[in-house]
């Protein structure tokens, strides 16, 4: 990445996470539309405009991790917001597990109760697709967040992943001169996101012939990281950078561990990488994927339902924070456990959360 | 006379009705052609796979590669399926080859290679997947529409995926154990040293049950793939376990030589819609899980509480 270029992301970075940054709209010209479509070839959809308020349901697929909590907490404090609160008539959010005939039983059961839009994140990016197809015959919208689904019934919304992966890489190159060991660390085998991820990384990386990887699978988890990473270590490569898709608490642990010095890491928004990178001052870029997605996907729901015309793909903004903007208690917050999940706001959407609200939130 | 031959699915049935009374109280719309529809379709894969493995458990083995054999079908078919009726037909057939196939590697390795059902099972679980995950390394593919209608479609209240699990079980299985195959199945599950000195040929009946089995385990992949219109190699994990579920809660015994075909089809519907019904009484995602390992723990109990107060062991054996 050219250095400028750098900056300018950087300072994007700024104006998207200091909610009264000067650098606002003026640096940041793209980011100050919140439902931007994700090419220029996306089609937009309209739906005829029904009257409120609506039923309004959350498919989630796994819940075991800090993320999907804090996503499905966001998408409750959402609805309760007094703004948005008239326009819901009930919504409710489950959970089946990361099994696709689980999460087929519940949509129906969605589609059975006769709500008028389901949220959804995806066990599969192609087994739900004939259950969607089902709902919306049966006139229900539907919004597929985070793993999206491949079926271009559903309205889609979701960070660019290729495009957090360049980021990273472009980092990478930029503080590695572009050569050197990299460590990169993938997330769970199979899945979109790391796929999408790592092809970026590969892209970026394989223009520069110095660059030498190795990848481990940390699969998004502080504890797997944290091993796979010593392992690596272990084995007496020295590493001049370290490309992370997650776990990335772990990951500095693992370096930590071994005494070594921490080399620049691109990596997730995890709450304990950017506690670390405030004590430790490492290179760090940080960017989130982000909880408030179910937040934005339900206001896109919204949207449609009321008549509003909106992509059939929406691209979210990236959060993105380096060393230099760390900002305590607004990016990263030193009284939170490690893994709670940062990016909790886009502020270009007025989606603005903060711990607190999310936390006090039952799922 | 009925009655008593279906005892052991007694208890698996009447959890079905108390649960669908349940749910209808909850959910007055799953009386309707949909809802039915639904229904039906929701329990049909757990109930073929639930079949395959009580064809194993009979000769007093277990399958674990159930689920394997499920995702492997399912990859098969939604990778090379196409458009044509043809080619439709003709993956169909190769899908139900391989599943035959993966049947006869696990019955030669249990009968021939003497080794126990458990452990082949388990390495051919991951040989299987293995495959799968070859076919298809990403979750995709496609199969026509016709295909998935036709499968998991409904002629008002009549949903299609009953009558394919009908077909099957009369049709296809049926025949099969009524045949003198059959009742060597049910004579080396209860005891293979006296089916031997009987004239059954055991070996060769061991690696016909595993081939049943792998046959009607492909054919719970082709209908999941026909319900979720795409492959994903990955798919079929939860039903290696929750066919074992289905087949004790069926009233079949796990040591072999007793079971029927009614009461694990009805346990396998019950397992597949009490998910639902833990949605539609709004039970937290947390506790979903351990409200359904409770559920069953509870109906297993209650249907067994008779044997506390019986007098003598001997007529809980006899019975």
């Amino acid at each position: 990445m050219q250095r400028r270029e750098f900056i300018k992301v950087a300072a994007g970075g700024v104006a998207m996470t200091a909610v009264s940054s000067l650098l606002g709209g003026a640096a940041w010209a793209a980011a100050d539309k919140c439902i931007v479509p994700w090419s220029s070839d996306t089609p937009m959809v309209k739906r005829e405009a029904k009257k409120g308020p609506f039923k309004i349901a959350l498919s989630n697929s796994y819940i075991g991790n800090t993320w999907r909590t804090e996503m499905v907490q966001i998408a409750k404090s959402y609805t309760e917001r007094p703004e948005v609160k008239p326009l819901i008539a009930s919504f409710q959010a489950t959970s089946s597990g990361n099994e696709v005939s689980a999460q087929i039983a519940q949509m129906n059961q969605m589609i059975l109760s006769g709500v008028d839009a389901i949220i959804v994140n995806a066990a599969s990016p192609t087994g739900l697709n004939s259950v969607i197809d089902q709902a919306v015959d049966a006139g229900i919208l539907v919004v597929s967040f985070d793993n999206v689904v491949t079926t271009k019934k559903a309205i889609l919304v979701n960070q660019d992943q290729y495009e957090m992966g360049k980021k990273w890489a472009d980092f990478i190159v930029d503080k590695t001169g572009g050569k050197g060991n990299i460590l990169v660390v993938r997330g769970v085998a199979g899945t979109f996101v790391d796929q999408e991820r790592t092809r970026a990384a590969n892209d970026i990386f394989g223009k520069h012939p110095d660059i030498k990887t190795t990848e481990v699978y940390g699969n998004w988890d502080d504890g797997t990281a944290q091993k796979v990473v010593a392992n690596a270590l272990a084995a007496g490569t020295k590493f001049d950078g370290v490309w992370s898709q997650g776990g990335d608490t772990g990951v500095v642990r693992a370096f930590q561990q071994a005494g070594l010095k921490i080399p620049p890491i691109a990596g997730e928004a995890e709450n304990g990488f950017r506690k670390l990178d405030s004590e430790l001052k490492f290179p760090m870029l940080s960017i989130g994927q982000s909880p408030a997605l179910s937040a934005l996907s339900i206001m896109v729901a919204l949207d449609a339902l009321q008549g509003k015309e909106v992509p059939q793909a929406v691209s979210a903004p990236l959060p993105i924070v380096t060393t230099d903007t760390l900002k305590e208690g607004t990016n990263f917050f030193p009284k939170i456990g490690d893994s709670f999940f940062t990016a909790i706001s886009i502020p270009v959407c007025g989606l603005d959360f903060t711990a607190e609200q999310i936390l006090k939130q039952k799922v | 006379m009925i009655l008593r031959r279906y005892k052991s699915s007694l208890l698996a049935i009447l959890a079905l009705i108390l649960l669908l009374g349940y749910y209808w109280y909850k959910q007055p719309l799953i009386l309707s052609p949909f809802g039915f529809r639904l229904l039906a379709n929701q329990g049909t894969t757990l109930a073929l796979a639930a079949l395959a493995q009580l064809t194993v458990v009979l000769t007093g083995g277990v399958d674990l590669s159930v689920g394997a054999i499920v995702g492997l079908a399912n990859a098969i078919a939604a990778t090379y399926m196409g458009d044509s009726p043809f080619s439709v037909v003709t993956v169909v057939l190769l899908t139900l080859g391989a599943g035959a196939g993966a049947g006869l590697i696990n019955g030669v390795l249990v009968a021939y290679g003497r080794i126990q059902p458990i452990i082949v099972t388990l390495a051919t679980l991951y040989i299987y997947s293995g495959f799968a995950l070859l076919i298809r390394p990403q979750p995709g593919g496609s199969v026509p529409s016709y295909y998935a209608t036709t499968l998991t479609g409904s002629w008002g209240y009549l949903p299609y995926s009953l009558i394919v699990l009908l077909v099957v079980t009369l049709l296809f299985r049926l025949p099969i154990m009524r045949s003198r195959l059959g009742t060597a199945i049910y004579a080396v599950g209860d005891n293979p040293g006296g089916a031997h000195m009987s004239g059954i040929k055991v070996n060769r009946t061991l690696v016909s049950a595993y081939v049943i089995g792998g046959v009607l385990a492909a054919c719970a992949g082709l209908f999941l793939t026909a319900q979720t219109t795409s492959g994903d190699a990955t798919i079929g994990t939860a039903y290696t376990l929750n066919s074992v579920a289905a087949v004790v809660f069926g009233g079949a015994i796990l040591g072999g030589g007793r079971g029927l075909a009614l009461g694990p089809i009805i346990a396998a519907f019950f397992i597949s819609i009490i998910i639902s019904v833990l949605f539609a009484a709004g039970v937290s995602s947390f506790y979903q899980s351990v409200f359904q390992g409770g559920i069953l723990i509870f109906v297993l109990m209650f249907g067994n509480a008779w044997t506390l107060r019986v007098r003598n062991r001997l007529s809980v054996l006899r019975s």
